[in-house]
């Protein structure tokens, strides 16, 4: 049964692997000290009709407010959930289509606070939640959208637990090459 | 692409997917750290802290009272044991006013007075920062002090500390060496600080004295 859906899965999908460049926003407390940053990011990915599925891997690095030499690196690598809504079609043929596409993803950052020789390194499960514009022409696919990411930690508040998250506001665009 | 292409790379998604849905939980509260004011100097705020030394302990009450400005310079004002101190923050470094008067005479003379280095931030356990203060100070006419006051300190560990307040996480340890030369105020010190997030000093420990919080009032 699970051979036979894979072999479906395979028949009526398509891969598709690509990069993105982007900015991204500290917030929930972080702005106060860190600068906003640029994002760079790679994907690889499988499409069903409308539903994508993506490994990626981000690299960003904030920095401080002030001239100082500190930096805070992350790495996020997440498996993303995306689901197209087509709103058109270009004239150029039935491979061209554009719309809106909602995704969702679970991962995890590697983090590493760096001041001069010092360095601290963690790591921290994140969660995203993205909307962006696309359009897809012929076995190339460009988009543009915000991602919503937030890192999730706990902490012990007395004989409970608390969480502590903290958001990353990215605007991003990306570029793929569908197989 | 063929078919055991496409289902290597299908498998490898999975794989990736499933590994990464196990890591949720595996926090080092990195984010926390590097959002959290470890030295907040917000008016209101009040710490009372029980202070050992040898022979005896006794309470100790340090408060945020406002803003001011001293030497030019826009700080903020903490009542230490009621005695002021100024203090001035920003993004990268936490000065202290300092004053070194000596007296001769009826009369007394300014050794130094300035903000000096108490912390470089952000903090981030292994850094190290210092300074070095010198002058030369003509006494009387004829009485020649050179002064010097140095400070070296390190980020030396990330605790957790138990104290009658509470526990406190991902507190900082900062050790401190500071050598001060100027004619009879000359001292050394070597001391322990332990700085929470969203708290500040929460433990002091120096040769014969030991600082540790009792209670936290926060500013608003």
């Amino acid at each position: 049964m699970l051979s036979l859906l894979l072999a479906s899965l395979l028949l009526t999908g398509g891969f598709e692997a690509g990069g993105r460049i982007g900015v991204v926003f500290p917030a929930s407390g972080l702005e106060s000290t860190h600068d906003a940053a640029a994002l760079f990011g790679a994907s690889l990915g499988y499409q069903v009709g409308p539903n994508r599925f993506t490994l990626d891997c981000g690299y960003t690095g904030l920095q401080a407010k002030q001239a100082n030499p500190y930096r805070f690196d992350v790495y996020d690598l997440s498996v993303r959930y995306g689901r197209e809504f087509v709103l058109g079609r270009a004239a150029s043929g039935p491979t061209s289509n554009w719309g809106f596409e909602a995704s969702a993803a679970a991962g995890v950052a590697l983090l590493a606070r760096t001041l001069v020789s010092a360095r601290e390194t963690g790591k921290a499960p994140s969660g995203i939640l993205g909307v962006g514009f696309f359009q897809r022409q012929g076995h190339s696919r460009l988009s543009l959208g915000l991602d919503n990411i937030v890192f999730i930690e706990s902490r012990p508040a007395g004989s409970a637990r608390t969480v502590s998250p903290t958001y990353l506001i990215a605007l991003k665009g990306g570029v793929t090459y569908v197989f | 692409m063929s078919f055991d292409a496409r289902r290597r790379v299908l498998v490898a998604l999975a794989a990736g997917a499933l590994w990464l849905a196990s890591l949720p939980g595996c926090d080092d509260m990195t984010f926390y750290r590097a959002k959290s004011d470890y030295f907040p100097l917000i008016p209101g705020s009040r710490w009372t802290y029980i202070d050992s030394v040898v022979g005896g302990s006794y309470t100790a009450i340090d408060s945020v009272v406002g803003d001011s400005a001293v030497d030019g310079r826009p700080c903020v004002v903490v009542l230490r044991d009621y005695a002021p101190e100024y203090w001035t923050k920003q993004v990268a470094e936490v000065r202290q006013f300092t004053s070194l008067v000596a007296s001769r005479g009826d009369q007394e003379y300014v050794l130094e007075e300035r903000y000096r280095l108490v912390y470089a931030l952000p903090l981030v356990e292994g850094a190290t920062w210092s300074e070095s203060f010198r002058d030369t100070i003509v006494l009387m006419g004829t009485d020649t002090v050179f002064l010097k006051d140095s400070l070296r300190s390190r980020v030396a560990a990330i605790d957790s500390v138990a104290t009658q307040a509470g526990t406190f996480i991902e507190c900082y340890r900062v050790e401190t060496h500071r050598d001060v030369e100027a004619a009879e105020l000359s001292f050394t010190a070597d001391y322990s600080e332990w700085l929470a997030p969203g708290v500040g000093l929460v433990k002091r420990v120096t040769g014969t004295e030991e600082r540790v919080l009792t209670g936290y009032e926060p500013g608003r």
